[in-house]
């Protein structure tokens, strides 16, 4: 008790200590000497004392940065003759190389408040110096500090260290067009350099974590006005503010990391934001499509992701892709309503399956097939298949053959339907008849039987919503039912004789009382 | 005589005329007529389509008359009189009718005979209004005391002085000025401080006569001892002679005492009795099979309209083809047979085609005795005093158990009946340690301190003790306290199938106990059950959520509790609010349960039973029972490695529990055993005590038995072929060379069975033809029965309800205004008219006094002038 109060006191003394040498600091250049014990600090144990010092250090060199401190005209070589103040200057930008390598350290501390305070310092860094450079710049043009930025970049991604959360944060300096452009540029040079060795698992996520966050303006004027350091001046076109050119480069980048083997993990997180935050953003999107039809031959749950972004393509960039609804129908399988996906593949099978145009005997072999796995399905299941096939019903005239066969022979013996057949064209589909929903009318739960029993009359002619019903858990189904207030409870009026006393009592097939 | 009696005829003639002589004349010009514009067909035509305004402001002020203006008249004024003499206000009897008819009424009174045997009819002789006759019975000796009599209904003196004529000599100023009440309350302060004078002196008075008779008895035991001492002395001789006495004595008094026999409802007969106990049951079932089909009861058809022929005159009188059925006289051995025994001729003629209704009626049987057993004991329970209470529960419940039973174990049964009685002196001394009263525990640690040290029969007696205790009928209250002890009892019913070993019997034995507590309060007890039923159904949630979706089999308080749902509530219904999601839940456990040991096999097929039991009635389909089966009976199959088969989730085509089920070597000899609840089944099962071949085989064996269940459950549904040809082929992958021979026969049978359902043939759905609907015309549209407005509103009962009361409302006020104000223009016009009365009174006084006045100054001034003259 009194060791952890004498501690607390110490740190506190120590805190206090920093704040009061940073302010002689910047104060004086008398004192400037205490920024070595400052930064001595930044190796200590405790974690607040680290951030004390971290902000410490923020405090002095951004007030060096801003009063010009550290400007030197030219680059110092080891053989100039330095004047006193020049001398002075140099120091400085040693200590301040030197607090950026500790800061880039202390990056890959546990500790995320630690790491998100570093982060947001030294990108301060970056915006300070990007406004005052601490060495001779061009002056029309725009001083981005390349080197600083790379550096932090780098060591972001790093192979050792997950920095899921750290990326997060990148998010906001994504909306600078400058900050976005260098990124993209780094990071393709970084992929390009480690192609060629092995990389780890860690790497790729940092990677995508990044990637997941690009943005990019809503305007969607050409030239790019939105810096993080001093814009250049107008009227001048570099690659930094051109739309285009940022556009050209996150292309690439992208397709440089889809070079990369993905885990399955991985792989899913790039298929689940393709469609939605990297396709509209590409020059030209149809250069994902060989990833993108890969995916799709690799089964299960990739394929139904891969689903999402080649529709896209398809439908608003023209691409060809044959067999692409042979495909489709492949992936009814009765597993399908147990994966995590299965809202968005439904989602995406009705808006698939919405044209008018479509063959009847496609539709009909869909309809046939879906019933068919509705079978096998739990009810919250088939309570997004039946109105999927009502739908696809309603929306081809000619199926209804499925539900009313007028064409004089009514025995259907056998089903002339082929489950196994993997073309829809072939499975006869069309001959037959949904005797599956006849079955689902004696469905154990009852909003089944009621959406079953539709089929006894003819179908009304409005869609189906399926949207509501895409999300439903057999869990969500449970609680409606028991959160119905109970009015009246009807009872069993044969009294029992004890657990397994009635006489056809099923439980005693199998099981004794013991 | 003969006179009288015709001017009783004469007056009555006149009396008619004269009603007749009044008849209705309609003045035309009081007759107002609502002309309409337009006549419109099918609109009803308005009661107000002519009025006599005249007549109904007649009629009204008449009425208010009548009664505002009565009361009006009396505002203030506490007292009435009202005159009660015959005859008073009929206005129609002259006064010499008032008086013989009052004459005739009072001898009429008189008349009325006390005694049947008085021959003396004219007279009774009485004594300040009372008839002598009663009074000399002289059944009260204690009225001796006389003092009583003499202020009866006076009132005190000073009552008297003070009040009576405003006691005008007496008044004090001073009090006058303090009590301000009116009259009337005074006078009714006087009433009651009478009464209360007059109630204690009898009160006094039964103290007396109380003590009198007390002082007697007490005087009679004294001076029976004084007897005593002088009988002693007497001979035995006269003892004798009472004994004699007594005899007779005897026999009198037991004549006397013996029970008269009085008129009661017929016995029935056990027939009758069993015939309605059948005709209880068998509505019973239809509501049951009606809940099943989810038709509610509004929704049922109503009976079909029966013909009727064209010369029906609908007077009642039928000579109908289904009664005629129904009825038929017939003569055997010279007698009309009973219409009951024609009946039961046909209905036994209907049911021998049918052998198993014949046998579900043996059961029903059964279960009427049952019945009518519980309901005595019920009866017999409801006296919560009778001591003997516990023991009859117990014997009846010996009872219970016995009839439980098959037929063929009537006869053991019978003997072990014997026996429990012979034991049952023995069950009676250990319950004699219980107290037969208890008060209901409020929480679970009470129902836990009051059960917990007690045997499983001592527990079972104390809960029907509180039960019985706390029947709804002997308090008010009991209700909601056994609903919370409903409650409890559900929840010890889990947690003593969490105990090591489960308590199993116990539970067994509560059952009867939950059934009947649920029919007591049905809504309250599903509501219990439903919360517990949601509680473990968000264990498992949880337990989902944590293993990405995956769950485990829950413990055996679980799985029992859908058990204990079967019992209680009926399965078989389209919706249900306990049934439904206990159904939902389960269905939810199999279909996301992975199936990696054994315990998860027995747990899985444990609740695949459940679900059989669920709807071995209704037939219902249950996809995630037929993919368990289906993949319990992958795990036992022997697996192509190149080829991977079509599962479905929970099970995996692929990983290490593949073989959970693949016997390891060939046990042709194996018996095959039904399986043990508390081995199996809870959570804490080693592993390696049940991973054996043994087990598989019954594993096996016992879903090859359920899927033979539902193979025959579902035989009738139009997609059979398509659900069991994934297991028919999964059976043929089973290694049957293994099996003993018993099992490779029962699935030989199986396949052979699933193989010929698959053979029905089935039609091609065509739905069903409908009445073409009409193109839509501007034709009028003709309802058949119209009721003169069009029914706009469709709206829930409740609303229309609703709207209906805001309307009448709103009529109603409209109303009451309306006539309050016209109350008030007659007020008014009577205070004005009572006004101008007055004044006319008035002004003709004043006129006289002038006139008179006049005349006086006339004569004086003719008087003046003659002596003028």
């Amino acid at each position: 008790m009194e060791a952890t109060r004498s501690k607390k006191r110490v740190i506190r003394d120590e805190i206090c200590t920093i704040k009061l040498r940073a302010k002689r600091c910047i104060e004086n250049r008398r004192h400037v000497n205490e920024l070595l014990d400052i930064e001595k600090c930044l190796e200590g144990e405790d974690e607040q004392v680290v951030i004390a010092a971290v902000k410490a250090l923020h405090k002095i060199f951004s007030r060096f940065l801003l009063a010009g401190e550290m400007y030197l005209e030219q680059k110092v070589t080891e053989d100039m003759k330095l004047t006193k103040e020049e001398e002075y200057r140099h120091w400085l930008q040693q200590q301040y190389t030197s607090v950026i390598g500790k800061f880039l350290e202390l990056l890959e501390s546990n500790n995320t408040q630690l790491r998100e305070i570093v982060l947001s310092v030294l990108m301060k860094f970056v915006a300070k110096e990007g406004n005052h450079p601490i060495t001779k710049a061009p002056a029309k043009q725009m001083c981005f500090p390349t080197k600083l930025f790379q550096k932090i970049l780098l060591s972001l991604l790093s192979p050792n260290t997950n920095f899921q959360n750290v990326l997060a944060k990148f998010e906001e300096f994504f909306t600078y067009d400058d900050a976005r452009y260098f990124i993209f540029r780094f990071l393709l040079s970084d992929m390009r350099q480690k192609s060629k060795t092995e990389t780890g698992e860690c790497y790729l996520s940092n990677v995508l974590s990044l990637l997941e966050h690009a943005t990019f303006p809503v305007t969607n004027t050409e030239v790019l006005t939105n810096f993080l350091t001093r814009p250049p001046e107008e009227g001048i076109s570099i690659k930094v503010n051109t739309l285009k050119e940022q556009k050209k480069l996150f292309t690439t980048v992208w397709l440089e990391f889809l070079r990369f083997k993905l885990s399955p993990s991985l792989y899913k997180r790039v298929l689940v934001i393709l469609h939605d935050k990297v396709m509209p953003y590409m020059t030209n999107p149809l250069l994902l499509s060989d990833f993108l039809t890969d995916s799709f031959n690799v089964g299960g749950a990739i394929s139904l992701l891969a689903l999402n972004g080649l529709f896209v393509l398809v439908h608003k960039y023209n691409l060809e892709y044959p067999d692409f609804f042979k495909k489709l129908y492949s992936l009814l399988e009765p597993s399908i309503f147990h994966v995590k996906y299965r809202a968005r593949f439904f989602f995406l099978t009705d808006l698939f399956l919405t044209s008018t145009h479509l063959p009847a005997y496609l539709v009909a072999a869909f309809a046939k097939k879906i019933a068919r796995i509705a079978l096998a399905a739990p009810p919250s299941g088939v309570l997004v298949a039946l109105p999927l096939v009502y739908n696809l019903i309603n929306r081809h005239p000619n199926c209804k053959n499925l539900l009313h066969r007028t064409d004089g022979c009514t025995d259907g013996d056998e089903d002339p339907y082929d489950p196994t057949e993997p073309d829809p064209a072939k499975c006869r589909a069309l001959d037959s008849s949904l005797w599956e929903i006849k079955t689902l009318q004696s469905h154990y739960y009852h909003e089944v039987k009621k959406v079953a029993h539709k089929i006894d009359n003819p179908l009304h002619a409005e869609e189906i919503d399926l949207s509501k019903k895409l999300d439903t858990t057999v869990d969500d189904l449970f609680e409606e039912e028991v959160r119905k207030k109970l009015k009246t409870a009807h009872l069993t009026f044969e009294p029992p004789k004890g657990l397994l006393g009635t006489k056809d009592d099923k439980l005693k097939l199998c099981w004794t009382l013991e | 005589m003969a006179k009288k009696r015709k001017q009783l005829a004469d007056k009555i003639r006149v009396n008619r005329n004269k009603r007749k002589e009044a008849p209705k004349t309609v003045n035309p010009f009081e007759v107002k007529i609502n002309h309409q514009k337009h006549d419109v067909l099918g609109r009803k035509i308005s009661k107000h389509d002519k009025g006599m305004p005249g007549l109904s402001r007649s009629k009204a002020t008449k009425k208010r008359k009548e009664t505002l203006l009565h009361d009006y008249e009396n505002q203030f004024k506490a007292n009435k009189f009202v005159d009660q003499r015959f005859g008073e206000t009929d206005p129609s009897l002259s006064l010499e009718d008032k008086m013989l008819k009052r004459f005739a009424i009072e001898r009429l009174k008189m008349a009325d005979k006390h005694s049947k045997f008085n021959l003396n009819e004219d007279e009774e002789l009485t004594h300040y209004g009372q008839s002598l006759s009663q009074i000399e019975k002289f059944e009260d000796p204690d009225d001796s005391d006389e003092e009583e009599d003499d202020d009866d209904g006076r009132i005190g003196a000073k009552m008297v002085s003070e009040e009576h004529f405003g006691g005008f000599m007496t008044k004090k100023e001073a009090e006058d000025a303090r009590d301000a009440r009116s009259w009337k309350e005074k006078m009714e302060d006087v009433i009651a401080k009478s009464k209360k004078e007059k109630y204690d002196r009898q009160v006094e008075k039964e103290k007396a006569k109380e003590m009198t008779e007390k002082l007697d008895e007490e005087w009679s035991s004294l001076r029976m001892l004084m007897s005593s001492l002088s009988k002693a002395k007497n001979s035995k001789g006269e003892e004798t002679v009472q004994k004699k006495v007594d005899d007779y004595d005897i026999a009198v008094r037991e004549l006397q005492f013996e029970m008269k026999g009085k008129a009661t409802d017929r016995m029935k007969t056990e027939e009758e009795i069993a015939k309605e106990e059948k005709e209880k049951l068998d509505k019973l079932e239809m509501d049951r099979i009606r809940r099943m089909k989810g038709i509610t009861e509004e929704e049922i058809p109503s009976e079909k309209r029966i013909h009727f022929s064209a010369d029906d005159l609908d007077d009642g009188f039928v000579i109908d083809g289904a009664d005629k059925e129904k009825f038929q006289v017939s003569y055997k051995d010279g007698k009309m047979e009973n219409y009951e025994d024609v009946e039961a001729h046909v209905s036994a003629d209907d049911e021998e085609g049918d052998e198993k209704s014949d046998s579900d009626d043996d059961n029903e049987d059964y279960e009427k005795e049952d019945v009518t057993e519980e309901n005595e004991e019920e009866e017999s329970g409801d006296d919560s005093d009778n001591s003997n209470d516990s023991y009859e529960d117990i014997a009846s419940e010996d009872e219970e158990a016995g009839q439980s039973g098959d037929e063929e174990e009537d006869k053991e049964i019978t003997i072990s009946i014997e026996k429990n009685r012979k034991g049952k002196a023995m069950i009676e001394a250990a319950t004699k340690e219980i107290p037969y009263t208890f008060s209901v525990p409020e929480n679970y640690e009470a129902l836990l301190d009051l059960l917990q040290e007690h045997s499983v029969s001592d527990q079972i007696t104390i809960m029907r003790r509180v039960c019985t205790c706390h029947h709804p009928s002997l308090a008010e209250g009991n209700k909601s306290l056994l609903e919370t002890f409903f409650g409890l009892l559900v929840q010890y019913y889990g947690d003593l199938a969490l105990q090591k070993p489960p308590q199993l019997h116990l539970m067994e034995q509560m059952m009867s106990i939950l059934y009947s507590l649920t029919q007591q309060s049905p809504v309250a007890a599903a509501q219990a059950v439903v919360d517990q039923i949601a509680n473990m159904q968000k264990e498992f949630k949880q337990i989902c959520d944590r293993r990405a979706g995956r769950g485990i089999y829950p413990g055996l308080d679980t799985l029992l509790m859908f058990k204990l749902v079967s019992m209680l509530f009926p399965t078989s219904d389209f919706y249900h609010p306990v049934t439904t999601p206990s159904l939902l839940f389960l269905c939810q456990m199999l279909a996301q349960c992975s199936v990696s040991q054994e315990r998860d096999v027995a747990a899985g097929l444990f609740v695949c039973s459940i679900c059989l039991e669920y709807v071995s009635l209704s037939k219902r389909y249950i996809p995630e029972v037929v993919n368990f089966l289906h993949g319990l009976l992958f795990l036992a199959a022997e697996k192509d490695s190149n080829k991977i088969e079509p599962v479905v989730p929970p099970f995996k085509p692929v990983g290490k529990n593949v073989n959970l089920l693949l016997l390891s070597k060939a046990m042709p000899e194996a018996e095959i055993k039904k399986w043990k609840m508390s081995e199996l089944l809870s959570t804490d099962v080693e592993r390696q005590a049940i991973c054996n071949d043994e087990f598989r085989l019954s594993a096996i064996h016992n879903s090859l038995i359920l899927i033979r269940e539902f193979s025959n459950l579902y035989a009738e549904l139009p997609s059979y072929k398509e659900i069991f040809t994934p297991i028919t082929n999964m059976c043929k992958k089973l290694p049957v060379q293994n099996f003993p021979t018993a099992l490779q026969k029962s699935l030989k049978n199986l396949m052979e069975n699933i193989c010929a359902n698959c053979e029905r043939k089935r039609k091609f759905l065509v739905i069903q033809n409908k009445k073409p609907q009409p193109l839509k015309m501007y034709e009028p549209k003709v309802e058949e029965v119209f009721d003169g407005k069009k029914n706009k509103q469709k709206g829930t009962k409740d609303f229309t309800e609703h709207q209906r009361l805001v309307h009448k409302h709103k009529r109603e006020l409209k109303g009451a205004i309306r006539e309050i104000k016209k109350d008030n223009q007659f007020l008014a016009r009577q205070k004005l008219q009572k006004q101008l009365l007055l004044d006319a009174e008035r002004k003709r006084k004043v006129k006289q006094i002038y006139a008179m006045l006049s005349t006086q100054e006339g004569d004086y001034q003719a008087m003046k002038r003659k002596k003028v003259e």
